[in-house]
């Protein structure tokens, strides 16, 4: 999985030169073993050649562009961690990550703080040896089904009404189990905009799921609130139905 | 205007040539049947020569409102193309008014950034280091302001009931937080009477984002010891207003119309933080609601922006392609 050295071995694929010959350094100096390939092609030929343990992904690229790359490796039946980065803070391309299996996405431009964490969560996750809930269409944690694609969900059986926004945050915290993730993380994914005024409107959409899922706060089933910071879930989610 | 009066005319004398001949009929038979001598006038005809006759005249009535149709319709296309190139003339100068301001917003930003970068390698230093960051940020906010107008433009609206009352009271407990906001007199003015504000169809998100630009805006163009108001009202049986004033700057009368353009800010908003999207994003977000909203202000008074809001929620969402 990693090299001897220990160090996560990385692709990283931009055909901006500007942004890879930034950020390839950064992450070296957080540790990881980065290799850069700047268009769709020269991706899909690292992938199958050194078999990264994690791909950040462009999504606008020559050729083939990353969602193109993200298709084919997952149609090769390749499990490898995909970030993908997306341009446009769209709910559509949010969902169309999901949909074709990424494990995490990035609107650019993004902090690339953010970028490292959400690669360190993924490579915990891969190291504790749990596969990867992303490119599941169903998961199930305890009495909790969700079906990603229908955007339906299920508790003991008995189907729950949730608004839209709150049915795609619930997809997010369960495809994140036991990841710390901030309001502000939160709002970008859900709503696309990083505006901080707005975090109040992932609490509003947390006491939603909450009430559906008859969930306490002070002794949280689901979703745990991590003081100052933002949520958690807790229960322990596997694939399939 | 001279379109309007023109096909008026056009139609009085379309009457004139229909109703003239007939009244002139009319009055010259009372005439006859007054004062005319008593005669029956009998005429014989071959029942060929009387279809003939009647084919004639109905060809004739068919053909005539045919033209006359072609004619309406022909005048409905040269209306409707003046009217586009209008608009398009319109959004092509608006257009060229939103690049120039936004190289004016990217151009200094990026000097900035240059004579930091500059300094760095000749002295080096935390100053410019800090100076290059905070530019970087103001293009990036600017960025994410104009990704949240186009965003607000497509997304699809969550509708739910909303109640206002308990949402402007969020906007206020948001804003407080804000630097400033303690030196100001915030009250939200709510009527009970004769019965509560109803709660409207809305995506609280949404309207949520629109009133704390606001609020947010009243904050900035005011000073310590000014008063800020958030009033809410039932208007109609169908429509609930919402008001944010202020006893701030103000805005001049001859740049009031220009600040629901995108990046445009007034010239008393020199020296305060901001990239000219809040107010476009205010009016798509109503907009998108079936509402209106509009601005009054006097410069040194201050300024009330009123936000009218359909009970029922926004119109249907047109098909999607």
């Amino acid at each position: 999985m990693q090299t001897p050295a220990g160090r996560a071995r990385l692709l990283l694929v931009d055909d901006d030169s500007a942004i890879t010959d930034a950020l390839a350094p950064l992450l070296r100096r957080e540790g990881f073993d980065v290799t850069v390939a700047g268009d769709g092609e020269r991706a899909l030929a690292e992938i199958a050649a050194r078999e990264p343990d994690v791909v950040v992904l462009d999504v606008v690229l020559p050729g083939i562009d990353g969602r193109g790359v993200l298709r084919e490796v997952r149609a090769a039946g390749r499990a490898v961690p995909v970030v993908l980065l997306t341009s446009v803070g769209e709910a559509g391309e949010r969902a169309r990550a999901l949909d074709e299996g990424a494990d995490d996405y990035l609107n650019k431009p993004f902090d690339p703080g953010e970028l490292v964490s959400r690669v360190r969560a993924i490579l915990r996750r891969v190291h504790r040896g749990t596969p990867s809930l992303a490119g599941s269409g169903r998961l199930r944690a305890g009495a909790l089904t969700v079906d990603r694609v229908a955007r339906r969900s299920w508790l003991d059986g008995r189907e729950l009404t949730v608004t839209p926004k709150a049915a795609a945050l619930l997809d997010y915290l369960i495809t994140h189990p036991d990841e710390l993730l901030s309001r502000e993380r939160l709002l970008e994914v859900v709503w696309g905009f990083e505006h901080p005024v707005g975090t109040r409107a992932v609490d509003n959409r947390v006491a939603e799921l909450r009430r559906v899922l008859a969930d306490d706060a002070a002794a949280p089933q689901w979703i745990e609130t991590v003081s100052g910071t933002g949520y958690r879930f807790r229960a322990v989610v596997e694939a399939g139905a | 205007m001279t379109a309007g009066a023109g096909g008026a005319r056009r139609r009085a004398v379309a009457l004139g040539v229909v109703l003239g001949p007939l009244g002139a009929g009319l009055a010259l038979a009372a005439a006859w049947q007054l004062g005319g001598p008593d005669v029956r006038v009998t005429l014989t005809a071959s029942p060929a020569l009387v279809l003939v006759q009647v084919g004639a005249l109905a060809g004739a009535a068919v053909w005539l409102v045919r033209r006359s149709r072609a004619r309406a319709s022909a005048q409905v296309v040269v209306a409707l193309a003046a009217g586009r190139a209008e608009a398009q003339e319109r959004v092509h100068a608006e257009r060229l008014r939103l690049l120039s301001r936004l190289d004016h917003e990217l151009k200094n930003p990026l000097m900035a950034m240059r004579l930091g970068l500059a300094t760095l390698r000749t002295d080096g230093g935390e100053a410019p280091l800090a100076l290059v960051e905070q530019q970087a940020a103001r293009i990036g906010a600017l960025l994410s302001d104009l990704r949240k107008v186009a965003d607000v433009e497509r997304r699809p609206l969550d509708v739910e009931d909303v109640d206002l009352v308990a949402l402007l009271d969020e906007v206020r407990a948001s804003v407080l937080g804000r630097p400033g906001a303690g030196e100001r007199t915030w009250e939200l003015v709510v009527p009970r009477a004769p019965w509560p504000v109803p709660s409207l169809r809305a995506d609280p998100d949404l309207v949520f984002l629109a009133l704390h630009n606001l609020a947010d805006n009243a904050l900035k163009y005011s000073r310590p010891g000014d008063s800020i108001e958030l009033r809410v009202a039932e208007q109609s049986a169908s429509h609930v207003l919402v008001e944010v004033a202020d006893t701030g700057a103000g805005i001049p009368a001859d740049e009031v119309a220009g600040v629901w353009e995108e990046l445009a800010r007034a010239s008393t908003s020199r020296g305060v933080p901001g990239t000219g999207l809040g107010l476009p994003l205010v009016r798509t977000i109503v907009r998108r609601h079936g509402g209106q909203v509009e601005l009054r202000s006097r410069e040194g008074h201050g300024t009330v922006v009123r936000v009218l809001l359909p009970v029922a929620g926004p119109p249907p969402a047109p098909p999607t392609v």
